[in-house]
């Protein structure tokens, strides 16, 4: 129990000391002082600027990665299998394809782009679910059927995208950068996010059932097919509402829950507020490091994502035998 | 409990369960043997509504189960299964406090003081009071065999389930699993369904044995009516010799195989 404190203390000191470093750093360099004035009185341009464009953009970074992580983190609860991840078994990707397909034939619905991405979302959730469900989910039999699904709305999307159908919104997705952001994705996000995240911290106790084991679960009462049903929707409409507003961004769910159950245990009650601190940390710091430490030149906060993901889910793949048996 | 005329399939082909008809009755020890594949397990997956019947109906306390909500249920019959997966990091107190998940409202997780009362029971019953803290996963086979009781006796149900509760256990931890259910069906009038392998055990700790065979309920009896060397002859097709002495009581030795048993699956 002590150490779970002091990790969600380092974890909550290091989310305020990067946002404070992700705020006054970059192409624009300012004092926190000056900064802190420039927000209380007005006046300075610098803090203006800041405010028009480097805000939206942490706080679009920081609801991305906590939305993500707890989409992952959900995932895996009802999909009982530690690959589940939005980004890798095609939800991101079906959300990410029927939003900017509708947006290129119906400009006007704009605004209902995260509906449309969650729709997106629900349809690829469905066909993963649907293919591989045979009496009970086969681990292995999911993944490959969500790396299938995630291959054919890549595909479609990318074709799509090729003959030309391409709108300034799909552009800003396939590059899934962080970049860009106005004040209306904040509100999308926040908004969005918020409902989802705050669902996601009520459901703790039917994902812990569900580790158990289906029919154990049933036997403590739990309508398992319910819970699985609401459980799979919020994670899929976190993924689908930052996919209509980042694009994809994979791995965060992939790492964030991994690193939670090593730090904090397989509690969902604890993992999934850590989830939403780390998640939110990883994808600043990811974004605050393309950012900053190219400048001039940027680096999509995907990529640096990617470049994280990939070695460590080779430790992880390695290190699993402790927590998944083998 | 009364499950009448039920027949299940899990494929729509071939029936699983024949037209089974039992009566569960209350505050005794019913075992269900037979060889492998004959539908023990199945039969105790469709009486705790795991599984919905093609046909027939299985009553319990005068309503249809299939009518009963699932935290209702979890009220009244519990079950430990035969394998369970484990949280790697669980301790066995928060493992055994799930069995009051039936009792609480969405919102409210924290353990009441009658919660803690009866985890407390459950743990001193199946002498884990020691081990409460410790890790469920670095516990011996037999004492995780008695966590997963536990949890089913905190459920507070009058009906306990167990399928092949001693299987994958040494004979000491078998035998110590076998008293303790004894002890609560005796001591806390909870009625037990179990599905077991061991002849002799089921002899020993059941007031009512019931003999399957290919999804078909074939003889049902006290243990002494039950169990004959005809019976196993042709239920295992094994040979046996069913014997009597003042010490051991009523037992079974198998000598061998009568010949091939085509039907085992």
């Amino acid at each position: 129990m002590k150490k779970t404190w002091l990790t969600f203390a380092v974890v909550t000191t290091m989310l305020v000391v990067v946002t404070f470093f992700s705020i006054v750093n970059g192409s624009l360099e300012i004092g926190v002082a000056e900064l802190i004035r420039g927000l209380l009185f007005g006046g300075n341009e610098d803090v203006e600027v800041i405010k028009d464009m480097r805000f939206p953009r942490i706080i679009v970074s920081l609801f991305a990665g906590a939305n993500l992580a707890v989409s992952g983190l959900l995932l895996q609860a009802v999909m009982r299998n530690p690959l589940a991840e939005a980004g890798i078994i095609g939800i991101s990707s079906g959300a990410n394809f029927v939003a900017l397909t509708m947006i290129s034939f119906f400009p006007t619905l704009f605004f209902w782009m995260p509906l449309f991405a969650f729709l997106g979302g629900i349809l690829a959730c469905f066909l993963v679910y649907s293919f591989s469900w045979k009496s009970g989910l086969s681990p292995l039999r999911l993944i490959l059927v969500g790396v299938a699904v995630n291959a054919v709305f890549t595909a479609l999307y990318e074709s799509f995208n090729y003959r030309g159908y391409t709108t300034t919104s799909s552009a800003k997705a396939t590059a899934s950068t962080l970049s860009q952001q106005t004040w209306d994705d904040v509100q999308t996000i926040v908004i969005y996010g918020s409902i989802g995240l705050i669902l996601s911290l009520l459901v703790y106790s039917w994902c812990n059932m569900l580790a158990l084991q289906d029919k154990t679960a049933r036997n403590l009462g739990l309508h398992v097919t319910r819970a699985r049903v609401i459980i799979s929707a919020i994670a899929v409409y976190l993924a689908s509402v930052t996919t209509a507003t980042v694009g994809v961004i994979a791995f965060v769910g992939l790492l964030i829950p991994h690193i939670g159950r090593l730090l904090v245990g397989s509690d969902y009650k604890i993992l999934t507020p850590f989830s939403i601190l780390s998640g939110a940390l990883l994808i600043l710091t990811a974004d605050t490091i393309g950012r900053v430490f190219l400048a001039p030149t940027e680096l999509p906060a995907s990529i640096i994502m990617s470049l994280i993901g990939g070695p460590f889910l080779i430790i992880l793949i390695r290190r699993s035998d402790r927590i998944y048996g083998g | 409990m009364e499950v009448k005329n039920v027949s299940f399939s899990y494929n729509q082909k071939e029936d699983q369960l024949k037209s089974i008809n039992l009566a569960v009755e209350p505050g005794k020890i019913t075992t269900i043997i037979g060889p492998n594949g004959c539908g023990k397990s199945t039969l105790l997956e469709v009486m705790s509504s795991h599984n919905a019947p093609q046909k027939g109906q299985i009553i319990l306390d005068g309503k249809l189960i299939q009518q009963y909500k699932p935290k209702e249920l979890a009220k009244k019959l519990s079950v430990v299964h035969q394998k369970n997966e484990i949280p790697f990091d669980i301790n066995v107190e928060n493992l055994v406090s799930y069995g009051r998940m039936p009792y609480k409202r969405f919102f409210h997780h924290h353990n009441s003081e009658e919660d803690e009362e009866v985890i407390d029971w459950a743990l001193s019953i199946t002498n884990l009071q020691s081990k409460r803290k410790e890790k469920v996963e670095q516990l011996s086979g037999g004492e995780r065999q008695r966590v997963w009781i536990a949890m089913a006796l905190a459920q507070k149900t009058p009906i306990l389930f167990l399928d092949e509760p001693t299987t994958y256990l040494d004979v000491y931890y078998q035998f110590e699993i076998l008293e303790l259910i004894k002890k609560l069906n005796r001591e806390y009038n909870i009625t037990i369904v179990m599905v077991l392998h061991d002849m002799n055990q089921a002899i020993r700790y059941s007031d009512w044995i019931i003999v399957m065979k290919n999804g078909e309920i074939v003889t049902e009896g006290s243990p002494k009516e039950v169990i004959t060397e005809g019976m196993i002859e042709s239920i295992y097709g094994v040979r046996a010799i069913v014997n009597h002495n003042d010490q051991s009581g009523f037992y079974v030795v198998p000598m061998g195989v009568a010949r091939r048993n085509d039907n085992a699956t």
